[in-house]
């Protein structure tokens, strides 16, 4: 019916007014729209077309159906890959997520006491995000060195510090199998400045006279902690839950700067397997599978993130 | 409005169409046609004076001689512009395909001995056989008497790669970690078990100050010759094989051996966690042998090393004899291809005259590398290595590549069997000491032979 009406010549045609409106208005949208088309829409469509095809680089396309997604989960090696890279990467962000979450909340409290140089520290916590990953895996790299790393070096005089007999610490964080990803995780709390101050923004907002009033009521700090802020600053843990998902899957600059995935892949995490697949291996049509499916991890991640917020997420009316 | 318009003049649309046009032919003119150029002359421009626009993908790292090479081209062909562009070693081969799959392929481009292959295979690049034949210079270039050379620049009868350099390895060892340990120089008589016993005499200390015996390559193409030197290899046919051989006892035992003995229960080379940063190496003074190409040379003594006094005294040996008799060596040629393009002469022409003996001397003597031709090795880079790098005996070079055989050529490249098969399957764990080269061959074997049946099927 509504495509009756629409061609419906009673129907009022606008105004030569209104379409001015409109075209001045498309006009000024025109940067974004040809944007999206053009870096958004366009690419998306032609990863999704690239998917359903099997292509080196080299010579032309060639349809193979369903093909890239059933090696996906063949026991084909490529598809060994695919499994090694999703449980990395999931192994990698449940971890990784939560703890950020938890330090990076902790130190907006700590950072919104009236403290003496409060926003040196703050600054201090931002600072790692302006460095250039690049560099900043190079760093992390010296750090994590088992025989020249300050790590190992401050752990190990720590410990003689408190031992009778000399104590050799040197675990090779970035060699071994089982160390690798919990030293990634250990620098990712680096980078976690862009949340502490978000969290900082949002510990800003809350309303003094609520905190007044639980006082009065008789509430010690952690009950109003846990009844008054964390109630009003859920938004804000959801907002930075999400983005830190996000990032968590898509971690490549380290891994492929650090480790290229090593030892025995235990740090192939979804996107490095991704790029190795399309420029390494040059397996574009399987590659491009692979960024779908990354897509709908992500997407359904959210998702439900999203549906589950209802129940825990609190926004003041 | 009437449409016409004088016969005598131009309307601005008919001459933006004839300018358009006049510039295309220009533009096609200045590539060349598909003939070849029969003068006979390496890296002679004199046939046209047109402008030609050459886009050269070079390895990293060899930036330096190439700037040099092309300033001396283009100053003998001023109508001639060479556009470099490189890539580092990892990155290389994605950069250019890449490049292709954006219609924007080089004119001419470096390619390694076991790289091309599969890039010929789907029609990427130009047979150069005629210009080889017309140009005597080459036949001493391409020596079909050493097997690898053939192997590695041959493709179905046609010749593709243009060698700018031999590439082989060798032994090198460090003079002062030889003498501190008082150990004997080794000679080109040594066996493995001489190179065992060696590594370990010189191997001594512990923590930051120890001085390791040998080094672990870390990688199955590297330990070839070691493979290679038990008189098995891994694979049916070195080239384009159909069974993958990997899991042979002699095999396993040698890569047991260098990949993880050494490191793990001898302790006699670095682990992949010491060498990382590269405080351990062998022109660090901490390491006594190493098992590398010419390029290492500028590494280890320079002049310019010398003057800062931070050389280390070297020199090199064959690689030590095993079971097999001939003690092969790996080798390969390593050099230029040509793309499929209008401007294959134009880019055969810049590329002789980087083969050319002049252009291969300047390149030679800039990178460290051996020159593509044994007369040119012989008179020319011999003595000239022996002068700038100090390396006394760098004859071996001559008498490896001429013992040596490729790693493996065909439609599938060496870097696909590492990368997906023997590296993660097999290195990897053996490199992390996780399991022995017992329990991983067999699985090795099973990947590299599903890549190569899925290539055969395909």
């Amino acid at each position: 019916m509504a495509a009756l009406n629409f061609f419906n010549s009673d129907r009022k045609r606008p105004s030569p007014q209104k379409l001015r409106e409109w075209l001045l208005g498309y006009l000024f949208a025109a940067p974004f729209i040809i944007g999206f088309f053009v870096f958004v829409a366009y690419p998306f469509g032609y990863l999704f077309w690239l998917s359903f095809q099997e292509w080196d680089l080299i010579g032309s396309a060639e349809f193979i159906g369903f093909g890239n997604f059933r090696r996906m989960f063949s026991d084909t090696p490529a598809g060994v890959r695919n499994i090694k890279s999703l449980a990395n990467s999931a192994y990698y962000t449940f971890i990784a997520v939560p703890l950020q979450l938890i330090i990076s909340f902790t130190l907006a409290l700590a950072l919104t006491q009236k403290i003496k140089f409060r926003d040196v520290y703050r600054a201090g916590f931002y600072l790692p995000l302006i460095v250039p990953l690049v560099a900043w895996a190079v760093v992390w790299q010296r750090i994590l060195h088992p025989q020249f790393g300050i790590l190992n070096d401050t752990i190990e005089r720590v410990l003689n510090f408190f031992s009778a007999t000399p104590v050799e610490f040197a675990p090779e964080w970035l060699f071994q199998v089982d160390l690798a990803k919990p030293a990634f995780i250990f620098m990712s709390l680096w980078m976690i400045g862009r949340q502490m101050v978000i969290f900082i923004a949002g510990l800003g907002n809350i309303p003094d006279s609520l905190m007044e009033a639980a006082k009065v009521d008789g509430a010690g700090p952690l009950r109003r902690l846990f009844s008054v802020t964390l109630p009003l600053m859920t938004p804000f843990i959801f907002l930075n839950m999400i983005f830190a998902l996000v990032n968590s899957f898509q971690t490549f600059i380290p891994a492929q700067v650090m480790t290229e995935g090593g030892p025995s892949d235990s740090t192939l995490f979804i996107v490095l397997n991704i790029w190795r697949e399309g420029f390494q291996f040059f397996n574009m049509g399987y590659a491009s599978a692979l960024a779908i499916e990354l897509f709908l991890i992500v997407i359904g991640l959210t998702a439900a993130q999203f549906y589950i917020s209802r129940r825990w997420v609190y926004y003041e009316e | 409005m009437t449409q016409e318009v004088d016969n005598n003049k131009f309307s601005r649309r008919q001459f933006l169409v004839f300018a358009g046009a006049g510039s295309a032919a220009i533009v096609l003119a200045s590539c060349g046609g598909s003939e070849p150029d029969a003068s006979g002359s390496s890296g002679s421009e004199a046939a046209s004076s047109e402008p030609v626009t050459i886009e050269f993908l070079a390895w990293g790292g060899d930036e330096g001689a190439y700037e040099e090479l092309i300033a001396n081209y283009t100053e003998a062909n001023p109508n001639v512009t060479v556009n470099l562009s490189s890539s580092p070693g990892a990155e290389f081969y994605a950069k250019l395909n890449t490049l292709i799959a954006g219609g924007e392929t080089p004119h001419l481009s470096s390619f390694q001995g076991w790289e091309w292959q599969p890039f010929f295979d789907k029609g990427v690049l130009a047979d150069i056989s005629d210009f080889v034949a017309a140009d005597s210079y080459f036949d001493n270039v391409f020596d079909d008497n050493i097997q690898s050379i053939s192997d590695s620049t041959l493709r179905d009868g046609q010749r593709i790669l243009i060698p700018m350099q031999w590439g082989t390895m060798l032994m090198f060892y460090s003079k002062p970690v030889f003498d501190a340990a008082g150990v004997d120089y080794p000679t080109n008589d040594w066996t493995m078990d001489d190179f065992v016993a060696t590594a370990e005499a010189l191997t001594s200390g512990d923590g930051a100050s120890k001085i390791f015996g040998t080094w672990a390559n870390g990688s199955w193409f590297r330990d070839i010759h070691y493979i290679r030197s038990t008189g098995k290899q891994e694979f049916d046919s070195l080239v384009d094989p159909k069974q993958a051989t990997f899991n042979q006892p002699e095999i396993v035992e040698a890569i047991q051996l260098v990949a993880q003995d050494f490191v793990h229960s001898m302790g006699v080379a670095p682990s992949a966690a010491d060498t990382e940063g590269g405080a351990v190496a062998i022109e660090s003074g901490n390491v006594g042998m190493k098992y590398e190409g010419a390029w290492y040379m500028p590494r280890m003594n320079t002049p310019e090393l010398r003057e800062e006094g931070n050389e280390v005294e070297f020199d090199v040996v064959l690689m030590p004899q095993g079971a097999d008799g001939d003690r092969p060596h790996r080798g390969w040629s390593e050099g230029l291809a040509i793309p499929n393009s209008d401007g294959v002469d134009a880019a055969w022409r810049f590329a002789s005259f980087l083969a050319s003996e002049e252009g291969n001397k300047t390149y030679a003597t800039i990178t460290g590398r051996i020159p593509n031709n044994a007369e040119l090795v012989e008179s020319f880079w011999v003595p000239t290595v022996a002068e700038r790098f100090g390396c006394e005996s760098a004859a071996n070079f001559i008498e490896a590549f001429k013992r040596s055989e490729v790693d493996v050529v065909g439609g599938v490249s060496r870097s696909q069997y590492w990368s997906e098969a023997v590296k993660p399957v097999g290195y990897d764990p053996i490199i992390a000491n996780t399991a022995t080269a017992a329990e991983v061959m067999p699985a090795v074997d099973e990947a590299v032979q599903a890549i190569l049946d899925e290539f055969w099927a395909s």
